[in-house]
């Protein structure tokens, strides 16, 4: 029992939690109370000073004033309200209410439902300019300083929550304002257009773009009538309760034609949660909510910005088929007819074998089931795969043979609540930007420590308390190491690994080799750091590590994966809260389609394809008898072409031409292909081989669901009417199947779901009720039950415990001395995968245009190029062609090339190639070197003025709001005024 | 071998069958909505022949310059002054109670009548009649209410 307070709240005596703060109350027991400032996320802002209470005869404010024993509060005394009200005219003094004719005007405005409830009528100080411009430099959002209540919120969240540290108030000056790296323009500063700062504004000083003349009915109106508009309004000085009923009402007009819709971002594997706005098919903003289980208000500069895809005039709007050199438009029977006829034909002739299916990381689960079910139940092969091949199988790998769950070991809230997180071959503020929020305040404000271990310095190396530079490919041999001296030290967790860990004696016989020395030798690491690595794991309560492509994309992959894991077991950092195993998935559903079975050797649930028992389940389930030898993964199928085994494809939403390794080569085998099916959004170059294109839809125009990188199902709904011809990709599916004699009949992606749970005991207890509205279910328990963090009743294995994984080191491939240049690749914020989606936004391409080749200072001076000087990168296996870009987040003689870019010219994958990870295929996209050759000198630099990477951050621990109290003409309002620490009442593990 | 195309052949429709197509569209939304499409005939019959129809027509052509117009007329001083007056008095007549409104207006319609009546007789009225009728409780309530009024008026005019 925690302890408990009695408090009289207006005259009632209440029992209270103790530590409770008076608002947080009031809110709990939907206690109508003003307040502006205050967000659950940010804790007391403390700025607008409405929320204020009479307290024992004091004024206080009820956001920030935890209540005490016998404490006497009145919420809305005489002397409680002139408070507010006070409080609340120095907020209309910098807040002009114009709301039937403003945007933000759609039942959401804090200021407007704030005034409106506290009764305001009038106010004392008229509305003044600030005497500032509007800032509409930024190409997704503007700042109106004269609409600006100054309560800080952005800056609370740009400082301390998204942790870009951009925002701030000059308290100072003769007249506030919010400030971009203290006085640049929106567009100039260190902003990463995140748009968090929109999110929480509580008016209309901080708007998306494209709401702007857009959201309601009178807002449209040219600036030469809306002024007026405006004075008259002004003049006639109507009571603020009529201008609030108006303005209500023509909110509840736009109600009916905005249609707000859930969905979950599709731009990595975060799994951000948020609601789309819509209307017709145009897309008005995304509005993120405290609801969503992942990222709360949280979002990134795609998730937010990135939908223009969608609305592109490039959408592939109807089937198209082959005929000489074009392809032409046909009718979906036409289109269905000829795929079933092809693909049945293939298959009579030379078996199902000679068939292929990739599925995708990017389409729902329910499409994903669907897809290994076409392949195995109507066409007789395990030959399907998806795009995990490419990136995070060896991590999945590691982690079975270890604890028997190829996912993350717990949550986001987790990683955040770790005592120390270790980041390995992984950029989150690129890559996974919600995630590395969460890191990065958790770091600011809590004490959370961090390491980071990477080729690249990336933003959160510059963060890191320990950032270190390992050889290309040999993380294993460091993390052996790591773990051998923290036994040898005996700070390992003796007793957890006596009770819930196998194959000990092993493992300290596999690991003795890896003494410091020689590890310091194996990987350029000082003895130094690796020790200090191994202290703080030792010193941290709770270790997260958090790895990405710079380890899977090695051939020891899935080695490195178990050393992971077996540093965890050793030191005690499995089996519970705030420490774990963290692959981070880079797409929405990599994990899902894995979990769905789309892989050689498994069904849905990662049952084996090759159980006997497994596999009567489903042939019941399927009626059909089924194939028990495991099928062709993404790598072998392309070999098989070349063997003139596999003859047909078909291939969704992958543009596996410039995502395998060594495009070239990738190329040549979809055009040796008899009949290439791909269904898709665009005409991608991977579509451009095909026989048919069948066009389905993204995720606005459908429903299902996608699975995240912590194992979180979540549904989507759908926002948009599908475009033109095309059609949810479950619904083209079935089509194929039905077009095959079989007779699927799926009227809703929900009873897909249920079949599939219905066979999968992870999933037992998961269904679409279950995912109601940003309602979640993360997988992880063999009795199907919702298991945020895993193994807390034991690993999944049959006798419960854990296994030190015993696979050996395989140090990189080797490259003839010519290639000099180790290549280094990935992804950086602005982009995803090979940009056919973030490439159709105008304002991504404006801020990130092209990609280019980092060169480390040292080596650009060695080699006489410099910023914009084009240079041509060879390999064993290809050539691109880009322009340099100096910069010391390379060292030496690595260079690194962003993977955005789907150019015969300028994609990445036309270098790599070759070396796969030894257990799983993935290919070692990172184990590439290079030559470089300059072809012109001078050129124009490829990353604008304006890119953020550009500025320089300002940061300040939040708001810093006693900088307002110690100004000469602020008169306080409440008695007391005492800064709340930024970050205390985080409720990170509550 | 299946060499990469770029080119998408759109099937182009004919005029004519662009026609065809929008007009088949639209006849299956006519028979569907037979009812209200009759009602709303006849509606624009009416409007056309008192030639509303015909006077819209042109207003909602002008709407912008119509809208200027009228809201530049809304701005002049006179206009908003009448509007603030408007609404002040609206608001001051909001607060009176209803009850006390009827009493008084009753109160005034009788002494109207007594007043008739006093005309009718025509007899003048000397300073001593005055002191006397203070005493008249009917007369003292009238003037206490009319001394009260004047008091909470200059109340008003305080502020």
């Amino acid at each position: 029992m925690s302890e408990k307070v009695n408090v009289f709240i207006n005259g009632t005596a209440r029992e209270i939690e103790a530590g409770t703060r008076i608002l947080d109350y009031l809110i709990s027991q939907d206690i109508q109370h003003p307040h502006v400032c205050y967000s659950e996320i940010l804790g007391p802002v403390q700025s607008c000073d409405t929320c204020m209470c009479e307290v024992n005869g004091t004024i206080m404010r009820a956001c920030s004033t935890v209540m005490e024993e016998g404490m006497n509060i009145l919420t809305a005394s005489e002397v409680a309200k002139k408070a507010q009200e006070e409080a609340m005219d120095r907020i209309l003094e910098n807040h002009l209410l114009y709301c039937t004719v403003c945007d933000n005007n759609n039942g959401n405005c804090r200021v407007h439902n704030t005034a409106e409830m506290m009764g305001v009528q009038h106010q004392t100080r008229p509305h003044r300019s600030k005497g500032y411009e509007v800032d509409m430099s930024h190409p997704f959002y503007r700042y109106d300083p004269d609409q600006c209540i100054l309560c800080g919120r952005c800056v609370e969240t740009c400082q301390d929550l998204q942790v870009n540290e951009t925002l701030m108030i000059d308290w100072e000056s003769q007249q506030p304002r919010v400030l971009w790296d203290g006085g640049k323009s929106i567009n100039e500063s260190s902003c990463v257009s995140c748009g968090q700062c929109v999110t929480v504004c509580p008016c209309n000083a901080l708007m998306e773009k494209s709401m702007l003349g857009n959201a309601g009915f009178m807002t449209g109106i040219e600036d030469d009538l809306l002024t007026p508009m405006i004075d008259l309004v002004k003049a006639v000085e109507p009571d603020y309760q009529t201008i609030f009923a108006v303005s209500e009402v023509e909110a509840a007009m736009r109600d009916t034609r905005i249609k707000k819709t859930k969905t979950v971002c599709t731009f990595c594997g975060v799994g951000c949660s948020f609601e789309v706005w819509t209307k017709d098919h145009e897309i008005l903003k995304i509005e993120p909510s405290e609801n969503a289980p992942v990222n709360s208000v949280s979002t990134c500069v795609k998730g937010k910005f990135g939908w223009d895809f969608v609305n592109s005039k490039e959408r592939i709007t109807t089937p198209l088929i082959r005929k000489g050199d074009v392809f032409v438009e046909a009718s979906w029977d036409e289109a269905l007819d000829l795929v079933a006829e092809k693909l049945g034909g293939i298959k009579d002739t030379y078996g199902s074998d000679a068939l292929g299916f990739i599925a995708s990381s990017k389409i729902t689960n329910e499409e994903n089931y669907l897809i290994q079910k076409l392949s195995r139940q109507v066409f007789g092969t395990n030959n399907v795969d998806n795009c995990s091949r490419y990136c995070q199988s060896p991590a999945s790998w590691g982690l079975q043979q270890t604890g028997g769950i190829g996912g993350d070991s717990a949550t986001i809230q987790d990683i955040a609540g770790a005592g120390l997180v270790i980041l390995v071959g992984c950029a989150p503020a690129e890559g996974h930007p919600v995630l590395a929020t969460r890191i990065k305040r958790a770091h600011k404000l809590h004490g959370q420590k961090l390491i980071t271990i990477d080729v690249r310095k990336h933003e959160m190396a510059d963060r890191a308390d320990l950032f270190v530079r390992p050889r290309q490919g040999t993380d294993y041999v460091w993390l052996s190491a790591v773990t051998k001296y923290i036994i040898d030290q005996g700070w390992h967790d003796e007793e957890f690994i006596q009770k819930h860990v196998n194959h000990y004696d092993e493992f300290l016989n596999m690991i003795a080799p890896y003494t410091l020395e020689e590890a310091e030798r194996m990987t350029g690491i000082s003895q130094e750091a690796l020790i200090q690595i191994a202290e703080m794991i030792h010193d941290a309560d709770g270790t997260a590590i958090c790895w990405g492509m710079g380890v899977t994309q090695n051939i020891a992959g899935s080695h490195t994966s178990v050393a992971i894991a077996n540093l965890l077991l050793a030191t005690g950092n499995m089996m519970r809260r705030n420490a774990g195993a963290f692959p981070l998935r880079g797409h929405n559903n990599v994990q899902g389609a894995a979990d769905m079975g789309t892989m050689p050797n498994i069904f849905p649930g990662y049952q084996q394809v090759a159980s006997d028992e497994v596999r009567t389940k489903f042939e019941k389930a399927y009626g059909v008898t089924l194939p028990a030898k495991p099928g062709l993964d993404n790598i072998e199928m392309l070999e098989a072409i070349d063997k003139g085994e596999l003859k047909g494809m078909y291939i969704v939403g992958e543009d596996m031409a410039w995502v395998d390794a060594d495009s070239n080569h990738t190329q040549a085998m979809l055009a040796k292909l008899d009949f290439l099916v791909v269904q898709e959004i665009f005409l991608t170059t991977t579509a451009q081989f095909a026989d048919v294109i069948l066009p389905g839809v993204p995720s606005l125009e459908k429903e299902g669901t996608f699975t995240n990188t912590e194992r979180r199902v979540q549904r989507l709904y759908q926002a948009l009417e599908t475009t033109g011809d095309s059609k949810p990709d479950w619904w083209i599916l079935q089509q194929v199947a039905n077009h095959m004699g079989f007779n699927w009949n799926y009227t809703h992606p929900s009873e897909i779901f249920s079949e599939m749970a219905s066979l999968t005991p992870f999933f037992k207890h998961c269904n679409y009720n279950v995912l109601e509205g940003w309602n979640s279910f993360t997988w992880g328990s063999p009795d199907g039950t919702d298991t945020p963090v895993l193994y807390l009743d034991g690993f999944n294995f049959p006798d419960k415990k854990a296994r030190f994984g015993l696979f050996d080191y395989v140090p990189p491939v080797e490259f003839p001395d010519e290639f000099d240049l180790a290549l280094d690749n990935g992804r950086l914020l602005e982009h995803f995968h090979e940009g056919n989606l973030t490439h159709k936004s105008e304002g991504l391409q404006y801020k990130f245009p092209k990609v280019f080749v980092e060169v480390s200072p040292e080596l650009a001076k060695e080699r006489g190029v410099k910023d914009g000087t084009i240079v041509r990168l060879v390999s064993p296996y290809g050539a691109i062609r880009l322009p340099v870009l100096v910069t010391d987040r390379v060292e030496g003689k690595t260079v690194y090339v962003p993977m955005h870019s789907s150019s015969h010219e300028s994609a990445v994958n036309l270098l790599t190639g070759g070396a796969v990870d030894v257990v799983t295929h993935t290919p070692a996209y990172k184990q590439t070197k290079v030559r470089m050759e300059v072809l012109e000198i001078d050129g124009e630099n490829p990353l604008p003025r304006f890119n953020p990477r550009n500025a320089t951050r300002t940061p300040q621990m939040g708001l810093e709001i006693y900088r307002k109290w110690e100004r000469g003409d602020y008169v306080p309002i409440s008695s007391v005024n005492e800064q709340v620490k930024p970050g205390l009442y985080d409720r990170r593990n509550a | 071998m299946a060499q990469p195309i770029k080119i998408i052949k759109k099937v182009e429709l004919t005029e004519e069958q662009q026609k065809a197509q929008s007009l088949e569209s639209l006849l299956s939304e006519v028979a569907q909505n037979k009812d209200s499409l009759l009602d709303t005939l006849q509606l624009l019959q009416e409007l056309h022949k008192s030639g509303i129809l015909d006077a819209m027509n042109s207003l909602v052509k002008a709407k912008e310059q119509v809208a200027k117009i009228a809201v530049g007329q809304m701005t002049r001083e006179p206009v908003t002054n009448l509007i603030n007056n408007a609404m002040a008095a609206g608001g001051a007549l909001t607060t009176l109670d209803p009850e006390m409104t009827k009493k008084l207006m009753n109160g005034v319609a009788n002494g109207l009548e007594k007043a008739e009546q006093g005309l009718q007789s025509n007899s003048k009225v000397g300073i001593l009649d005055l002191l006397k009728v203070l005493n008249d409780p009917d007369i003292n309530r009238a003037i206490g209410f009319g001394l009260n009024l004047l008091k909470g008026v200059g109340e008003g005019l305080k502020d």
